[in-house]
């Protein structure tokens, strides 16, 4: 018995060493998006561009602080994967709240780069997020967060 | 017997293999998938600062003319010109807003002068945070404490000529203060 099943063993011992070579696919969050430190004043937006720009308007006074745009790396050494053009799909207007307790604010505006779709190469693709985040008059002091969930699928 | 089992065995094998090996593209190469970064932002409280008492250089004849100094204790001291009495004090400025926050301070509205009518006397300004008897200095940025509070303690320094007239002087101290 255990020398009718070697043959089956060889073949299925090598597919297993080679898969995690040819068909290795991730695609997770390598940095988060950062708004920064604010004053709410009388309310308005806080825009983080792609690029990591931060831009506002109304009355809120933005503070000396560390920004950046949200980073997602897809990774596929699999040879269809390694040069596919993948379709971005990024959260909807209001589907996204940063919160601290009881208070919130609305993330809206999603931006991408590449966006829409992007083309993979040499197996890896970077997708840099931005968006508007809605701050109330005289929003509740307090350390806000919340999670951006980005989709990719290969066309 | 035994070689053609072998080989059918390893044909189903390599059928299993190109099988799984499909299924393993696949899976890869088109099923959507999901990440999730995480988004931060920190709201914080705003800066605000309030007068809670005045500058008073009391009372003083002009004598030979100088200057009346009052520290930022509100001890006030002379050069040249003759004390007589009247309540001198420091003023105070409270200020809050995010602990441990640094700010600006912007003192450039406050008057030049005291002015009577159309008489003047200079004003130079002198600020600590610690209300210690500084008579000389001026603070330009201040952080807040743990709890987001800050005291600005400011004295100054007054002008007067030998044939200064008399009379009531008054100005206005300006602070502005803004985050960093």
């Amino acid at each position: 018995m255990a020398r009718r099943l070697k043959p089956w063993l060889l073949p299925v011992a090598l597919m297993a060493a080679l898969a995690p070579g040819n068909a290795k696919q991730t695609f997770s969050s390598t940095q988060a998006l950062a708004f920064g430190r604010f004053v709410a004043g009388t309310g308005g937006t806080i825009t983080i561009a792609p690029n990591g720009v931060r831009s506002k308007t109304g009355g809120v006074t933005l503070l000396t602080s560390t920004v950046s745009a949200a980073s997602f790396t897809n990774t596929d050494n699999s040879a269809k994967g390694g040069s596919a053009t993948v379709a971005i799909t990024l959260p909807a207007d209001g589907s996204v709240v940063l919160v601290s307790g009881a208070n919130q604010m609305a993330l809206k505006s999603f931006t991408s780069s590449p966006s829409g779709t992007g083309l993979m190469s040499g197996g890896a693709l970077t997708i840099s997020v931005g968006a508007t985040l809605t701050v109330g008059a005289n929003q509740p002091k307090g350390n806000y967060s919340g999670s951006i969930p980005v989709t990719i699928q290969y066309q | 017997m035994n070689t053609i089992v072998a080989l059918r065995h390893f044909k189903l094998a390599l059928l299993a293999a190109f099988a799984l090996g499909l299924i393993g593209a696949g899976s890869g190469a088109l099923a959507a998938t999901t990440a999730t970064a995480s988004a931060s932002a920190t709201v914080i409280a705003p800066i605000a600062v309030s007068s809670t008492a005045n500058l008073s250089f009391g009372k003083f004849a002009p004598g030979a003319g100088g200057s009346v100094t009052i520290n930022t204790a509100g001890s006030r001291t002379v050069s040249g010109v003759i004390a007589s009495g009247g309540t001198p004090t420091a003023a105070t400025f409270d200020i809050t807003g995010e602990p441990s926050a640094t700010y600006a301070i912007d003192t450039s509205a406050t008057t030049a002068n005291l002015n009577s009518g159309a008489n003047t006397m200079a004003l130079a300004l002198i600020s600590d945070f610690t209300g210690g008897g500084a008579t000389s200095g001026t603070q330009a940025t201040g952080t807040l404490d743990g709890t987001g509070k800050q005291t600005l303690h400011v004295g100054g320094v007054l002008t007067v000529s030998a044939s200064q007239p008399n009379g009531s002087y008054s100005g206005t101290i300006s602070v502005a203060v803004a985050y960093n």
